[in-house]
């Protein structure tokens, strides 16, 4: 028995012309197994595309993959597949050609196709659902199926043109060859000293810094814009870093070792740029929230960048640390019950502020219980947010007379980056008055059941 | 509509076994992690905000179609759908939590369901633009068109972190605009018989 189905849309009619599958169980004589031909009507177009099965499942292959292309915006290579005799491509964003091959073009000797559609993308959609329905009615050939696979990464990297794929290492080999170019004609810098002893351990990776920017700088333009960063300004850009990454981190990690990036910042502590540190960081680059937090320079501005290492691990676990280390580590390490440090060597040595005159250390006891006091409850008010750490932070205030934290620094191992989420920071006063009376300093030990204890570093 | 969303959200969730209806057509992806893809969960998001850009009552429909398509289980209240389409890591308030693929596919299904209701105004709103493309002019000659863009604009502008580099590329009102136009075109296709399907299984070209 002849049977015919319609499947009517606005902008595309097909007509299937079938003989009834009597094979089957009964009461399905209304099935229509076998295709004599089908009529694809387009708006516009005044002869139907025609032919039979291979016709039909090269039409429903080229416009499924051309419909997940648009969807995705993932290009999908067999939408124009050599040997179909059915491809699409795009025109323009909103126009679509379908063409239709007698032969189908092999790659040798390319042939002209018999006939070009041009189709809106609403009429194309027609196209997409009236072949949809045809699949989905269980009465009309139901052999055929919508296999609806995504695009696997090999598919995607396979199809990229040859020119995108080298386009990344070409420009990169080019342009440091400009740089090479250019560098070669600026004058030798001349390389500013450190205020401080040189010969500090630690010091050596901020001045080769400088000197590297100096360097970079074109002549004429100043030098002493490069950032120069005392350790606390280092820390707090430590913790913004490590606290983005925090944030952004959604994603499980897919990679069974630790990946190692060189981000670099801005005073704000805003990422700017980063650069894998090995292959293997490149490769799961994506699987890291790093591509998310890149924020963009406005336009003609001139930012000093500072660069950080950040190390994430597959365990989930993030670690920031300056690509050239803190300046100097002065603190004394929190199993140093025993080591007393003198009050020269307890105050932070920076690179660029000068030493404050002190004042004597305060060793009334009544006095230092009364700043011990206030220091707890100013820390304690500060504390808004409920611990994320599962062993207890511990920091050295420095406080004067009138219990203002004049310094503070981390005085165990990872402390630093708990800074924001213990809010403290900002009680820090910037404009410490020089040779001010006393001073005092503090252990404050943060638990993670949100306790603080203070106590004076050295005893009452 | 009798359905009444003043039912308190359940504390306890029943047992993942029983998976809606709507959600079996919709295969599993073998995904490497816990969580979908970042692409995946911006497109779900921003699809949301383009439905909610074309329709005044779209965040109250949301919810109401969540109801109805028997999600409840899986989507819990209205603040874990906020914190779930909050996984878009372009939102301000970027949320660490993963996404999966239950919780990413009743959300596509939500999307595709408003979708097909708004088949009329999407198809109308293409058309107007192409037209408005043919004639040369700008799509701010058409009413709805232009109130479509605008609230499309003011929804991403308001939700979005402008200091991801991925957000600063829409700096101006012509760039969201194309933004807009795109996703309404993606609209189009989750109107489908097979719409559901196809947006689900795009969520992941070339990330397998």
């Amino acid at each position: 028995m002849q049977l015919q189905r319609r499947y009517n849309l606005p902008n595309c009619t097909l007509l299937v012309d079938g003989l009834a599958d009597t094979t089957g169980e009964i009461g399905y004589s209304q099935r229509l197994g076998v295709l004599m031909n089908l009529d694809c009507y387009l708006s516009g177009e005044s002869d139907p595309l025609s032919g039979g099965i291979d016709f039909l499942t090269s039409l429903m292959a080229a416009v499924s993959h051309y419909a997940q292309q648009c969807l995705s915006g993932v290009p999908h290579p067999q939408c124009q597949a050599g040997a179909s005799p059915v491809q699409i491509r795009v025109l323009a964003p909103d126009q679509h050609e379908l063409q239709v091959y007698d032969i189908p073009p092999q790659a040798p000797n390319p042939t002209e196709p018999s006939r070009r559609i041009t189709l809106n993308t609403v009429q194309f959609f027609d196209l997409v659902e009236a072949l949809d329905q045809l699949l989905a009615d269980p009465l009309t050939l139901p052999q055929l199926t919508l296999p609806l696979n995504p695009l696997s990464r090999g598919d995607v990297a396979e199809h990229q043109p040859l020119i995108q794929r080298t386009a990344a290492p070409t420009l990169g080999i080019a342009s440091l060859a400009t740089a090479a170019a250019l560098f070669f004609f600026a004058p030798v810098p001349e390389i500013q000293r450190p205020l401080v002893d040189p010969s500090l351990p630690g010091q050596e990776g901020t001045s080769s810094q400088n000197d590297a920017e100096t360097a970079a700088n074109p002549p004429g333009t100043d030098a002493e814009n490069a950032p120069i960063h005392t350790r606390e300004t280092l820390l707090a850009l430590n913790s913004k870093i490590y606290e983005q990454i925090d944030v952004a981190w959604t994603e499980a990690p897919t990679y069974s070792e630790n990946l190692t990036y060189r981000v670099s910042v801005n005073a704000e502590g805003e990422i700017r740029g980063y650069r894998p540190d090995n292959d293997r960081s490149a490769r799961y680059e994506n699987n890291t929230p790093l591509p998310d937090l890149l924020t963009v320079a406005p336009e003609g501005s001139t930012e000093n960048l500072t660069d950080f290492k950040v190390v994430l691990t597959p365990q989930g676990r993030i670690e920031v640390n300056p690509w050239h280390g803190f300046p100097d580590d002065p603190i004394v390490p929190v199993s140093g019950e025993t080591s007393v440090p003198s009050p020269e060597t307890t105050t932070v040595p920076t690179v660029t502020s000068p030493q404050l005159e002190r004042g004597e250390a305060i060793s009334d006891p009544n006095v230092l219980k009364a700043l011990n006091e206030q220091l707890r409850s100013q820390l304690d008010e500060q504390w808004t947010i409920s611990p994320s750490f599962d062993n207890s932070v511990i920091f050295r205030f420095e406080v004067d007379e009138g219990g203002r934290i004049v310094n503070f620094a981390p005085a165990s191992a990872g402390a630093g980056q708990y800074l924001s989420e213990l809010g403290f920071a900002g009680l820090k006063i910037s404009e410490p008055e020089a040779a001010s009376g006393g001073y005092a300093e503090f252990r404050a030990v943060f638990t993670p059941k949100g306790v603080i204890e203070v106590s004076p570093w050295d005893g009452f | 509509m009798n359905a009444s969303v003043t039912a308190p959200p359940p504390v306890s969730t029943p047992s993942d076994t029983s998976i809606p209806s709507v959600l079996s057509s919709l295969p599993d992806m073998p995904l490497r992690g816990h969580s979908c893809p970042r692409r995946a969960r911006q497109q779900i998001d921003l699809i949301l905000l383009a439905i909610e850009a074309l329709d005044l009552g779209g965040s109250e429909a949301i919810l109401l179609v969540a109801q109805e398509l028997d999600l409840k289980p899986i989507l819990k209240h209205r603040v874990y759908l906020w914190q779930l389409r909050s996984t878009n890591p372009l939102r301000r308030y970027t949320q660490r939590i993963p996404l999966t693929q239950p919780e990413a596919k009743a959300m596509v299904a939500i999307a595709c369901n408003l979708a097909r209701r708004l088949t009329v105004p999407i198809r109308e709103l293409l058309l107007a633009y192409q037209k408005l493309e043919e004639k040369g002019l700008s799509p701010q000659h058409h009413f709805r068109l232009a109130d479509y863009l605008e609230r499309f604009r003011a929804h991403f502008r308001s939700r979005m972190n402008p200091k991801r580099a991925a957000v600063m590329v829409y700096n101006d009102d012509d760039k969201l605009n194309q933004l807009a136009l795109g996703i309404l075109k993606q609209l189009l296709f989750c109107t489908g018989t097979a719409g559901t399907q196809r947006f689900w299984v795009s969520l992941f070209d070339g990330e397998l």
